[in-house]
């Protein structure tokens, strides 16, 4: 499938201009940092010194992860199939492909920004920037992909909502809780969790069993979703 | 004259390139029904298409909808200019949720011209519209077809469908029929008979209006529709007894199709080479078409 670069960054242009005019959509990255930004001067005087920043990054990271990384593809292509704009952009020759890699481009960008905001404010060290951003990027990535496939399967919004609900809420509760034996073993197999997992294994310098186990899981997320993408994306005739 | 009849959707398309354009009169299923074959039979780089239910992204304004598409095709003609000639100037800076509905045909229209494609498969494209958009649109149509390009539109109005150049056709029980080119000819039927009222049916009752009453006479599908203050009745009469009748009352036959009253007539204008238009002052503005051959018939006959 060829990619004409005039029309992917048209595209690019028009999704990314939306995501800024959409205030229900921006708020997913605006939201988080507001809260990181809240909890860092209500919350973090109470909490013991060397806790506050990996409070804040946890905090920060996985409620944008799960909210723009979930929200922002799904909800949009849901909105160009229920508006019918998507039909209009198939018959001016737009690829169903150029379509979606712009939608996932736009939200790998924004969640990138909002999770690098998320960490300068939190206060971790510098020098675990590298890994940071392997990390986070991963993670969000994974989380990308399935908004995607979520936004496959819908046919508007409403129905959008109904999927992306249940798995903001497995994506981020198990990893923010982490109490109990059940979403103990829910965070370590969900990719939020894992890549929690991945970022503080690889600061602390271990290289071990449960950092590959970790990286396995993102990754077999992530796999299962680009397939079941590229199933459904085959499937569904994609223009309703 | 010959009048062609075709009897499906291939046989109709298939005489395009005797046609040139097809303008249809047609509901709404017949006309998802040719999209989805055009879809499916024409190559997609060279079709564009208009269709019902697309009103863009509502969080863009109209120039940001034009622009992006303008970036989309590659178009090279400036933003600006395409607005003016779609007769978008006005809401350029409008938000697209909080247009009219024939702004978002215009938008539509403006659209596909940047497609340069060589069929363009447009659905109601002069309905909602006002005589200036109109005009502007006709001219459109007749410089792509200038170029060498197709046109297959459905229309709820025969009116429309014989305002824009091309062949007009109208659908029934599954064959589309040709409207006759308007020719020469006239009936000379002399009767000595005076009827002041036109009787119509509506519902159960049979209704009886004065010539003034009626603004224009429209036949379509072998029935003549008399034109009250907005609503169409249909009458029992053909047409060349209701020419004969009402000429008397200052009628005149302006087109095949049409009978119109001249005491309502505001003006009429030229639009494109082939295409005139007599504009009524009654609510609507309704726009009639004029055939070419006709008017200087009318001219003499009202000594203009």
């Amino acid at each position: 499938m060829s990619i004409s670069m005039r029309k992917f960054s048209a595209l690019y242009k028009k999704d990314l201009m939306d995501f800024i005019k959409n205030p229900a959509i921006s708020a997913s990255v605006l939201l988080p940092v507001a809260f990181v930004l809240l909890y860092k001067y209500v919350v973090g005087p109470n909490l013991a010194k060397e806790e506050v920043s990996g409070f804040l990054l946890n905090l920060g990271l996985l409620m944008n992860c799960s909210m723009s990384g979930v929200l922002i593809v799904s909800t949009s292509v849901a909105e160009e199939k229920e508006k019918f704009t998507l039909r209009t952009l198939i018959l001016s020759n737009v690829s169903a492909m150029e379509f979606f890699l712009s939608k996932i481009l736009v939200a790998v960008c924004v969640t990138f920004l909002g999770n690098l905001v998320i960490f300068l404010l939190s206060g971790e060290p510098m020098e675990h920037i590298p890994v940071y951003i392997l990390a986070s990027l991963l993670g969000s990535c994974c989380v990308i992909m399935i908004s995607a496939l979520i936004g496959l399967l819908s046919r508007d919004q409403m129905s959008c909502s109904v999927l992306q609900i249940p798995v903001m809420l497995l994506f981020l509760i198990p990893p923010a809780m982490a109490s109990g034996a059940v979403l103990r073993f829910l965070a370590r197999i969900t990719p939020l969790g894992a890549m929690l997992q991945v970022y503080y294994n690889l600061v602390q310098g271990k290289f071990g069993g449960s950092t590959v186990l970790a990286f396995a899981v993102i990754l077999a997320w992530l796999a299962a979703a680009v397939l079941l993408f590229g199933y459904f994306y085959k499937k569904k005739n994609i223009d309703n | 004259m010959d009048t062609k009849i075709y009897d499906s959707i291939p046989e109709l398309l298939e005489g395009l390139s005797d046609h040139g354009s097809i303008h249809l009169e047609c509901n709404q299923e017949v006309a998802e029904d040719i999209f989805q074959y055009i879809r499916s039979h024409w190559g997609a780089a060279d079709t564009a298409f208009l269709t019902f239910q697309d009103k863009g992204y509502e969080r863009q304004t109209v120039m940001e909808y034009i622009g992006f598409f303008h970036r989309l095709f590659g178009e090279t003609r400036a933003v600006e200019d395409i607005l003016e000639d779609f007769d978008l100037g006005d809401v350029r800076k409008a938000k697209m949720r909080s247009l009219r509905p024939g702004e978002y045909t215009k938008i539509q229209l403006a659209r596909v011209s940047m497609q340069n494609a060589k069929l363009y498969f447009l659905a109601e494209p002069l309905t909602n519209l006002n005589e200036g958009a109109m005009g502007k649109i006709l001219r459109w149509i007749e410089e792509r077809r200038e170029a060498g390009a197709q046109f297959v539109t459905i229309n709820s109005s025969l009116r429309y469908a014989l305002m824009m150049p091309g062949t007009a056709f109208y659908a029934e029980d599954g064959k589309f029929c040709e409207v006759e080119k308007d020719g020469e000819e006239s009936e000379a039927l002399e009767e000595e008979l005076e009827i002041l009222k036109i009787p119509a049916k509506s519902g159960n009752s049979t209704l009886l209006f004065e010539p003034r009453e009626i603004d224009y006479v429209e036949s379509m599908n072998k029935c003549s529709y008399l034109s009250v203050r907005g609503t169409l009745y249909q009458t029992q009469l053909p047409m060349y007894e209701l020419e004969e009748v009402l000429k008397k009352a200052g009628f005149f036959r302006c087109h095949r199709s049409y009978l119109v009253n001249i005491q309502k007539a505001e003006r009429f204008e030229k639009w494109t080479k082939n295409s005139y238009v007599l504009i009524l002052n009654n609510k609507e503005h309704s726009q009639i078409p004029l055939s070419k051959g006709r008017i200087e018939e009318m001219k003499e006959t009202f000594h203009w």
